[in-house]
């Protein structure tokens, strides 16, 4: 069973990695081998799916999703990130995915928020209005 | 039709395309009708969240990765990977006097099919209780209609009176009766014109009830022309813990509507034992730290941020009041168990509802000796005091008389005098169901029993001269019972009056 520590170790694992980004992934291995030694393979499991829920978490928290009806050009995916990167110590990973039925405009999620400018979100918000 | 389109027409012009900014999550596990998500890193605590199909939840556990979330609708329809989002809003429901004579759940939304609600006004469902420079104490009377109560252990508008019994000992009888009663004294009230009337609405809250308990309720207060001046919050036994949870919140919303705006309310929780329940099965589903009777430690807090929200208001705040009658259920007389005891030291008072009473005939099976009204004699009239003021004392002197007289025959004539008036008094208490009396019938037949008038009246024929002698004041003596109601007291005339009525009944009454 892992401990409560087990799983704060894992996030900050997680944390580092993700922060450091391509040297953080080489250093990681040898990381989690010397944390991993010695434990039953319940406890290694349990120890990387936290680490696993962690980095993903972290990721998203660094990934810039941005969706809409067609896909849009780079200049304005670059200006997005510009704009999304403000303040932070790194610029966004961006990921792009079309999905017809926002009809137009875009929805962007960037870790758990979403900014939904689209036209379908809109129509919904309409007839919510009128209902 | 074409102004449902010209409705459409005005919403698309005003429609501002805008960009909505939500926080989201997803969930990882539904169980119970309690979902936990991970990712809404910036919900709330007690705010509403948006599953998909329409179904709402409440965030109630908020922990370092993942969000509790307890379902308000059906739970099944979830799954894992379901995005969950956070509405910026805490749960209201709707308030107003359109409310009234409707039945709805525990989110306010109709159950009665008779049709929508047009509320104009939402109130959230968890408020801060008035502190203490807007109250008032304490000091008119709400009218159970009751004879026992009203006379020895007077409500009072704005109080919290706690009916305490077991199972099958007329609780819910005695909420009905006082909703009914204060139907009837509203239509009087209402009707003679009187502009300093202050009517009082009623919300009856049923938590885990039978739905068949809860349609012969409906059906007990549509009879009794009640309904029009109550609203009723259900939440049956069948529903989640979540509604039984939130259900006595949503009435009390209801209730401060009428109180803040300058009127009279009253709540019946029935019953909160059934409300710690769900909190508890909430609780452990959240995996919260169970403590004694495997209840949560906040569990103190459930029913004291609700009971708190009864207030008196003082008339710089506009003189309205929530009075509240909460209900809990004891088992075998337990009075001393973990749930009511918390309720006990909440309340202002406690009516105590004995089994032995109830099965001896003696209803409503108020226990003198354990029920007891914090705001004592503030809450009666004048007229009442007069002449209740002793039946406490005497009737529970007469009980513990009574228990001694057992043993021996030989007993003097103060102490015969003592048991034979206490015998009638209890006869006199004795009342059925959903038949409240009103407050002058009701100091007409305690003078009538304090000035010695049923003495020579046989103990087991009290309860047949007592409605004989209602029904003689209310046909032939209403100028006097008038006198009663507007007067409030009795002077040395209305005395004289009567003496004069009740020796002209008792020539006519004649004992089975």
């Amino acid at each position: 069973m892992a401990t409560s520590q087990d799983s704060k170790l894992a996030k900050r694992l997680a944390l580092l990695v993700v922060e450091a980004g391509e040297q953080g992934v080489a250093e990681l291995k040898p990381a989690l081998e010397k944390i991993l030694a010695g434990r039953s393979a319940k406890d290694r499991k349990a120890f990387l799916k936290d680490f696993h829920k962690a980095a993903v978490r972290e990721i998203q928290k660094e990934t810039l999703t941005v969706e809409s009806a067609q896909s849009l050009s780079p200049e304005v995916l670059s200006q997005l990130v510009i704009k999304f990167s403000e303040g932070r110590e790194r610029p966004l990973q961006v990921v792009q995915k079309t999905n017809p039925e926002l009809i137009a405009g875009m929805k962007v999620r960037l870790g758990d928020t979403v900014y939904d400018a689209s036209l379908a979100n809109n129509l919904q918000n309409l007839a919510n209005s009128i209902r | 039709m074409s102004s449902i389109l010209e409705q459409i027409e005005k919403e698309i012009t005003a429609l501002k395309p805008g960009v909505s900014k939500t926080n989201t999550g997803v969930i990882t596990a539904v169980a119970d009708g309690v979902a936990k998500a991970e990712g809404l890193s910036q919900v709330m605590y007690n705010e509403m969240v948006e599953f998909p199909h329409g179904i709402t939840g409440i965030a109630l556990n908020l922990e370092e990765d993942e969000v509790g979330i307890v379902c308000l609708g059906d739970a099944n329809l979830l799954k894992q990977g379901d995005e969950v989002k956070t509405t910026g809003r805490l749960l209201s429901v709707p308030v107003g006097r359109v409310m009234l004579g409707r039945v709805v759940d525990a989110i306010g939304q109709p159950v009665d099919g008779k049709g929508p609600i047009d509320a104009t006004e939402h109130y959230p469902i968890e408020k801060i209780a008035p502190g203490i420079i807007p109250r008032k104490s304490v000091d008119q009377p709400l009218q159970t209609g009751i004879m026992a109560i009203d006379s020895m252990i007077p409500i009072g508008r704005g109080q919290r009176e706690l009916i305490i019994g077991d199972r099958q000992t007329g609780k819910t009888t005695i909420a009905i009766d006082t909703i009914i009663n204060q139907a009837k004294i509203n239509r009087q009230g209402l009707a003679s014109g009187d502009e300093s009337f202050r009517p009082v609405y009623s919300i009856y809250v049923a938590i885990g009830q039978k739905n068949s308990t809860i349609a012969r309720t409906i059906n007990a207060l549509e009879k009794a022309g009640a309904l029009e001046y109550t609203i009723i919050v259900v939440a049956a036994a069948a529903e989640n813990a979540a509604n039984l949870f939130l259900a006595p919140f949503a009435g009390t919303a209801m209730g401060e509507w009428f109180m803040q705006n300058g009127m009279d309310a009253l709540i019946i929780y029935d019953d909160l034992t059934k409300q710690a329940a769900a909190y508890r099965q909430i609780s452990l589903v959240l995996k919260r730290p169970a403590g004694r009777e495997a209840y949560p430690g906040d569990v103190f807090y459930l029913p004291s941020r609700l009971l708190e929200r009864s207030a008196r208001l003082n008339p710089d705040n506009g003189n309205g009041s929530l009075t509240a009658l909460p209900i809990i259920e004891t088992q075998a007389g337990d009075v001393a168990a973990y749930i009511p005891t918390n309720v006990i030291s909440i309340t202002d008072g406690q009516i105590f509802l004995e089994t032995d009473l109830f099965n001896q005939g003696i209803r409503p099976a108020v226990s003198v000796g354990l029920s007891v009204s914090r705001v004592g004699s503030a809450a009666q009239i004048k007229a009442t005091k007069q002449v209740a003021g002793r039946v406490k004392l005497e009737l529970a002197a007469y009980r513990e008389l009574a228990a001694f007289a057992q043993f021996g025959s030989d007993l003097d004539a103060r102490t015969r005098r003592q048991l034979d008036r206490g015998s009638r008094t209890v006869e006199l208490f004795k009342q059925p169901a959903y038949s409240p009396k009103a407050v002058e019938i009701q100091v007409a037949l305690l003078w009538a029993m304090q000035n010695d008038h049923f003495d020579d009246i046989e103990v087991e024929d009290i309860v047949s001269a007592a409605s004989s002698l209602e029904d003689y004041l209310s046909t032939g003596k209403q100028d006097l019972l008038g006198k009663i109601l507007s007067q409030k007291k009795l002077d040395e005339s209305i005395e004289a009056e009567l003496t004069e009525a009740v020796t002209a009944w008792r020539s006519t009454f004649k004992s089975a």
